[in-house]
């Protein structure tokens, strides 16, 4: 029954896109978008039924659905696995991916190419689920092109603005370089193996020489690299905003871009043998998070600062896996669906709400005017903060964490500083957006509005996963979600970590959530009128925090002096400073965001501008053998016989 | 000496395809100048009813096996010729249904064009089953010399005349170093049927001789560096020949290929095979590079051709059954993809007079139909999963990996990418940019049933592959015994178990 | 003896080769062609076949070589005054054949190449023109049959090229 379960899961979507695709002409808007979130939702009921079968007996399905090419030495079926990794992944799929398509209804009501968005967005759906329900490399690679392809489709669904076939073209080449890495693992496993089946494959592993899986390794890391957004391939994603909310948030936040981390993961067996690869994923993963952060810091369109906020998220999972926490990647990347998600499309709602505004300038204001929406984006960007108990800490301490525990020292600097700087800039989007006075323009003021419940409703589905999705991890190392994925993810080295440590870190980690908080409060809403108590409850919950452990001896110094001096400190403390820290970290992060614009612009751009271009430049030359002159051509054959007869008898002098 | 020879009716039943379709040819002749009133579509029908009973004759051989050779080895019908004789058959069936509307365009002389297209036919299944030296020479310039009328057949058009003067005189130059190469041989050996030569010694002479040889074949598949009449030839003359061209020539040229290497060199392989190594690295380098700089589509896919000519020699180059049972597979993807794309370029020129990428903008707009083919075609070339191509790629690279042949797999999975490119930009034309003229476009029956065709071939061998892999693998049972038997495509178990 | 005939010919053969397509005026490269042909023909003496060097100057000199001058006269082509630059071309490619052709034959070695059969052993003493004709229809029926095709497409291709349509006289 399972099985057939199993083999269900992608149908339905299929069927969908199928109707939809081909006579979704015939029929109105309403039918189209029933089919397309029923059937996700069919999906995800099976999805469920599936994972109550994997908590119960644990043991993995492998199902074949269609023998495609058999027999001999090369067996490549269209078949499925089905063990605790592909279930989190599943009921992240479908069950996010339901409640946005759901969420869809409301935002693209009244677009002319209503029916064939939701047509891509199964397609997407089929393509996905076929990448985290393989059982072999090609069907993993037909899932992984076929989430390329529909990320191209939807990214410029908007095929009037130049800006998006652009950004939609950009991404389809930035993934396709990855792919091209991804394609040389798959041959070198096939060399090395004989077989594509990952059962197979992993079974045989530990007969790899350490160079050979190096190599696979790498090639695998480039695959990630290019699918989720990373150094140096990560310029794709924010240019992808140009595609509708939505798609920003099922495929840029919570599920195209997871690919390459559970292809990592899946593949963790032969990361494991190479501490070099391992290395150099920890530190792809910690370069991009703290990198993509500081850009993070001064971004003035909404979805752009949510894009980056992905790429530094992801960079966390990528992280992970380099430091072989692999359970703990995969746990950030649930709990990370969960509140991206939810802040996409709270942004949707707010840009929805502003008639298409998506520049944070121009908002300010809007907490009263769309409560829901403010309070959810709020639950998320508390979540993406890391502050507990809401489920990003959870997941992110344990990654920083892992990285302490294991000596990754420099990691977890980088990984902390990232936090730090993530919290920041998420609280000053939403001071900027929510708080304030208004800066809007007029008449977007006018008609500003709350969402309808078909868009509010799985916002608040998201919300409540957001706060309760983190325990699922709890207690750290040895929550529900450790014993589950252990016998795929592989049991993390031994945590003799004393809890003393652990609460320390914990504390460490909201600590620098807090920080950034705070800091982004005080830079942004010291001005505005907003009702302080909110500000100054949690001010004093963080000054609380810091009184407990480094403000002691300060504060200790200060009191001993007289009032007055007191005052006069006070007052120099706050002129000079405070304010000269403001301004320097203002200074920092708009040279931090120059460096790394012009990094992107002159180093990765021109070194992939340089790849393109060589091509062109060789195309042109080339070109010119073609002189349209005949003697030329003869005369091209006669040197090119000459060549070869040469090749050739040199060859059979030896 | 006394030369004697003895044909019996059952020898000439082996000839009953070819045989057919001259006295048909005849017909067509005849028939053109007794009804001078007759429509083109309907001389055109006539045509394909011969065509498509020659294919089914051959299609009744390969199914009762009955297979031979005539004239002391010099016409060999085995597996393999007759794969070669149904696959130009078929292929010329398509390129006469598409030429349908383009007929128009030639003033006079409309009925010759069956003919001669259908005599072109009849040549290369001469080559596909010629079994030495000098029936190949012979079949090449017999299907050669129709091609070289073809090409100029617009003739107020300077465009064609150019293209066709200058495939005459490259192709009269690749004739003479064909003759010349075979002259070489036939004094290193004495002998020119090629099973007779495999005990040949290496002389300095022979690996002339048969590089010559070598290159003559080049010239005909579009391998670089013989391949620079392909651009100018595809670009100048009417799109249903040059359809043809790029289809047909080649398989009937890879027939004698194989038969070449496999028997008659099979001694010297580590010789041929770095030949083959070096031509296809160059054919699918050059020829990728170069498309990405094309703005016109007919030279757009010459370039691509040529490429996909340089991923069909990874697999010659192998020297293995296996590989040579990929190469047919890809071939046959390659027919599918190709032809369903020229079928489109001629669907669209009809309608809209151009054969710029330029002009190709908004063609999703204007006709979903043409512009959805084009791009599984596009796709299927390029290599994209579940289209019949990546299969056959995927077969040419399997069969690469188990020779160890690492640095043509590199650069064959290059190119990939590359490819993807220039490919792209016609889908992105296609579908993004604005047309100028909004108008939808009409595309013909004949034009749409062969669309149809090469969608179906194209999707059906890329979702179930299996019947082909075992015409194919069955096709080469005749090079088992020099290569490794056991490595062949998969064959389907006795027990098929599926999933429960 | 035979070898100075051979070395003879053979130079008259590369010479006036290298004449019809270096001279300017396209009657004396049609008549060095014709001269070529003579030699060529006389190779064939020298290898005791006959029938093929009558054959080689009835259809070659007599035939082909009178078609040309006609065309010649009748397109009343004139001294080609254009003159692309073409030497170093055609240096490199010669000197390119050359070493091609030294290779071989310093690397020839002392194997006798297998076809090296004295014409008049191979044919029995039946005459070369019935060896011939024996051959043609028997051995190599194939081709010669293959052969009268190509006439055909050689017929009907000339005229599509070439022929105004009656219907085109009358427009």
């Amino acid at each position: 029954m399972t099985d057939l379960l199993i083999k269900l899961i992608p149908l339905f979507p299929l069927l969908a896109v199928i109707l939809n695709g081909l006579v979704g002409r015939r029929y109105s808007h309403e039918v189209a978008h029933r089919l397309a979130w029923g059937s996700v939702g069919l999906s995800f009921l099976c999805t469920i039924s599936v994972f109550v079968d994997i908590l119960r007996t644990g043991t993995p399905h492998e199902v074949i659905a269609y023998q495609w090419i058999f027999g001999g030495d090369l067996t490549i079926n269209l078949a499925y696995l089905v063990d605790p990794l592909t279930c989190i992944m599943l009921l992240v799929v479908t069950g996010v991916g339901f409640l946005i398509h759901v969420y869809s209804v409301g935002y693209m009501h009244g677009e002319e190419g209503f029916t064939r968005f939701f047509t891509y967005m199964n397609l997407f759906m089929v393509s996905m689920l076929l990448l985290v329900m393989g059982n072999n490399y090609v069907v993993l690679f037909i899932g992984w092109e076929g989430v390329g392809l529909c990320s191209y489709l939807l990214i410029g669904y908007y095929y009037d603005k130049v800006s998006a076939a652009k950004a939609a073209s950009k991404a389809f080449v930035v993934n396709r370089i990855g792919d091209a890495g991804f394609l040389l693992a798959i041959f070198l496993i096939f060399i090395n193996f004989k077989t594509l089946d990952y059962t197979k494959v992993f079974a045989q592993v530990s007969e790899l020489s350490p160079e050979m899986a190096t190599a696979i390794a790498l090639c695998l890391l480039v695959g990630a690299v290019g699918k989720s957004a990373q150094l140096p391939l990560y310029t794709w994603l924010p240019d992808a905003m140009e595609g509708p909310t939505p798609v920003s948030a099922l495929i840029h936040a919570a599920t195209m871009v997871t690919a390459g981390v559970y292809m990592i993961v899946r593949n963790h067996a032969i990361f494991d043998l190479s501490t070099t690869a391992m290395t150099v994923v920890g530190i792809i993963g910690g370069l991009t998070a703290l990198f993509a952060a500081t850009i993070g810091l001064v971004q003035t369109d909404i979805k752009r600062v949510l894009a980056y906020s992905t790429v530094s998220q992801l960079g966390y999972m990528i992280l992970g896996c380099g430091i072989g926490a692999y359970t703990a990647a995969i746990f950030h990347l649930m709990t990370h669906a969960f509140f991206k998600a939810l802040l996409f499309l709270s942004a949707g709602s707010v840009i929805h709400a502003l008639s298409g505004e998506q520049d944070i300038r121009k908002m300010g204001g809007l907490s009263s005017k769309i409560p829901w929406t403010y309070r959810l984006f709020l639950v998320g960007t508390i979540a993406i903060a890391g502050i507990p108990p809401l489920a990003g800490f959870w997941s992110k301490d344990e990654i920083l964490a892992h990285a302490f525990t294991h000596d990754h020292y420099l990691l977890y600097g980088m990984a902390a500083i990232g936090a730090f700087l993530t919290s920041f800039y998420m609280f000053r989007l939403i001071y900027l957006t929510f708080y304030g006075a208004s800066r809007m323009d007029h008449h977007a003021e006018e008609h500003v509005h709350e969402s309808s419940t078909v868009m509010v409703g799985p916002l608040m589905a998201l919300g409540v996963l957001s706060i309760l999705g983190g325990f699922m991890g709890f207690p750290p190392e040895h929550g529900w979600i450790h014993e589950f994925l252990a016998p795929v993810a592989g049991v993390g080295e031994g945590h003799d970590a004393s809890t003393g440590l652990v609460l320390t870190l914990m504390m460490i980690a909201t600590g620098i959530a807090l920080l950034g908080w705070g800091l982004a409060h005080y830079f942004y809403s010291v001005n505005s009128s907003m009702p302080d108590r909110l500000a100054a409850q949690f001010q004093a919950a963080y000054a609380t925090l810091l009184n407990k452990y480094y403000v002691d001896e300060l504060y200790d110094l200060i009191w001993v002096e007289p009032l007055k001096k007191l005052g006069y400190l006070l007052d120099w403390f706050d002129r000079n400073v405070i304010d000269g820290l403001v301004r320097a970290v203002a200074q920092l992060a708009d040279l931090a965001a120059a460096g790394s614009t012009w990094l992107e612009k002159y180093v990765i751009y021109s070194g992939l501008n340089v790849i393109g271009y060589g091509n062109h430049l060789a195309a042109r030359q080339w070109r010119q053998l073609q002189s349209g002159m005949v003697h030329h051509y003869a005369a091209i054959i006669v040197a090119g016989l000459f060549l070869l007869a040469v090749i050739i008898q040199l060859f059979m002098q030896l | 000496m006394t030369f004697a020879l003895t044909i019996s009716p059952s020898d000439l039943l082996l000839l009953l395809p070819e045989i057919l379709l001259t006295l048909w040819l005849c017909l067509i002749l005849i028939i053109d100048f007794s009804f001078p009133r007759l429509r083109n579509e309907q001389l055109a029908f006539f045509s394909i009813a011969g065509l498509a009973a020659t294919l089914g004759c051959l299609a009744w051989f390969d199914i009762a096996d009955i297979t031979g050779s005539l004239f002391g080895n010099m016409f060999v019908l085995d597996g393999m010729a007759l794969f070669f004789k149904m696959f130009i058959v078929g292929s010329t069936i398509l390129v006469v249904l598409s030429s349908i509307d383009f007929i128009h365009r030639f003033k006079f002389f409309r009925g010759e064009f069956y003919f001669l297209v259908v005599m072109s036919a009849l040549g290369m299944m001469f080559m596909a089953s010629a079994n030495d030296l000098l029936s190949v020479f012979v079949a090449l310039e017999f299907s050669t010399l129709g091609l070289y009328v073809l090409v100029s057949y617009l003739r107020e058009d300077m465009a064609s005349n150019e293209a066709g003067v200058k495939f005459f005189i490259l192709g009269i130059f690749a004739a003479a170093l064909l003759a010349y190469g075979i002259s070489l041989v036939y004094g290193e050996t004495g002998k020119l049927v090629f099973s007779d030569m495999t005990s040949a010694q290496a002389t300095p002479g022979l690996a002339i001789g048969f590089l010559l040889i070598f290159a003559a074949l080049g010239f005909k598949i579009g391998a670089v560096p013989f391949h620079s009449w392909i651009p100018d030839t595809y670009h100048g003359s009417p799109t249903p020949v040059t359809a043809f061209l790029s289809i047909a020539p080649k398989g009937a040229a890879f027939a004698i290929l194989l038969r070449m290497f496999f028997v008659s060199l099979a001694t010297f392989k580590p010789v041929w095979i770095l030949l083959l190594v070096a031509t296809s690295i160059l054919s699918m380098t050059y020829g990728n590079i170069v498309a990405i700089a094309q703005k016109n589509m007919k030279r757009l896919l010459a370039y691509s051709g040529i490429a996909q000519i340089g991923n069909v020699l990874i697999g010659l180059a192998t020297g293995t059954k296996m590989g040579s049972d990929a190469m047919l597979f890809y071939l046959l993807t390659y027919l599918f993809a190709n032809l369903g794309a020229f079928a489109v370029v001629i669907a669209v020129s009809e309608a809209i007079g151009s054969d710029e990428i330029n002009d190709y903008s908004g063609l999703g707009r204007r006709s979903p139909f043409l512009a959805f083919s084009m791009l599984i075609f596009l796709l299927s070339l390029a290599g994209v999963p579940p289209l019949a191509g990546f299969i056959g790629k995927l077969y040419i690279f399997v069969a690469a990996v188990k020779e160890g042949l690492y640095l043509l797999i590199t650069v064959g999975l290059i190119n990939v990418v590359i490819s993807m490119y220039y490919y792209l930009i016609v889908v992105k034309k296609m579908y993004v940019t604005e047309p100028h003229d909004r108008s939808p476009l009409k595309v013909s029956g004949s034009i749409k049933a062969v669309v149809y065709v090469c969608l179906a071939g194209t999707l059906a061998i890329g979702i179930y592959p299996q019947p082909v892999t075992d015409w194919v693998v069955s096709a080469i049972m005749m090079f088992s015994q020099l290569a490794d038997p056991t490595a062949s495509l998969p064959v389907p178990p006795a027990v098929v178990p599926f999933g429960g | 003896m035979e070898q100075a005939f051979f070395f003879y010919f053979a130079f008259v053969i590369a010479a006036t080769s290298v004449l019809v397509v270096a001279l300017r005026n396209p009657i004396y490269s049609t008549l060095a062609l014709l001269v070529m042909f003579f030699h060529v023909a006389g190779l064939y003496v020298t290898l005791h076949a006959e029938f093929l060097a009558a054959v080689q100057i009835i259809v070659y000199a007599g035939a082909i070589l009178v078609l040309y001058l006609f065309v010649v006269m009748l397109l009343n082509l004139k001294q080609d005054v254009r003159y692309h630059r073409q030497w170093p071309m055609a240096a490199a490619v010669g000197a390119t054949l050359v070493i091609e052709a030294i290779i071989l034959t310093a690397m020839k070695g002392s194997t006798t190449p297998a076809a090296a059969t004295d014409t008049e052993t191979a044919i029995g003493g039946a005459g070369n023109t019935e060896a011939i004709g024996d051959v043609l229809y028997t051995t190599y029926l194939f081709p010669f049959e293959v052969a009268s095709l190509i006439l055909l497409v050689a017929m009907i291709g000339a005229i599509v090229l070439a022929k105004k349509d009656i219907g085109e006289r009358e427009a």
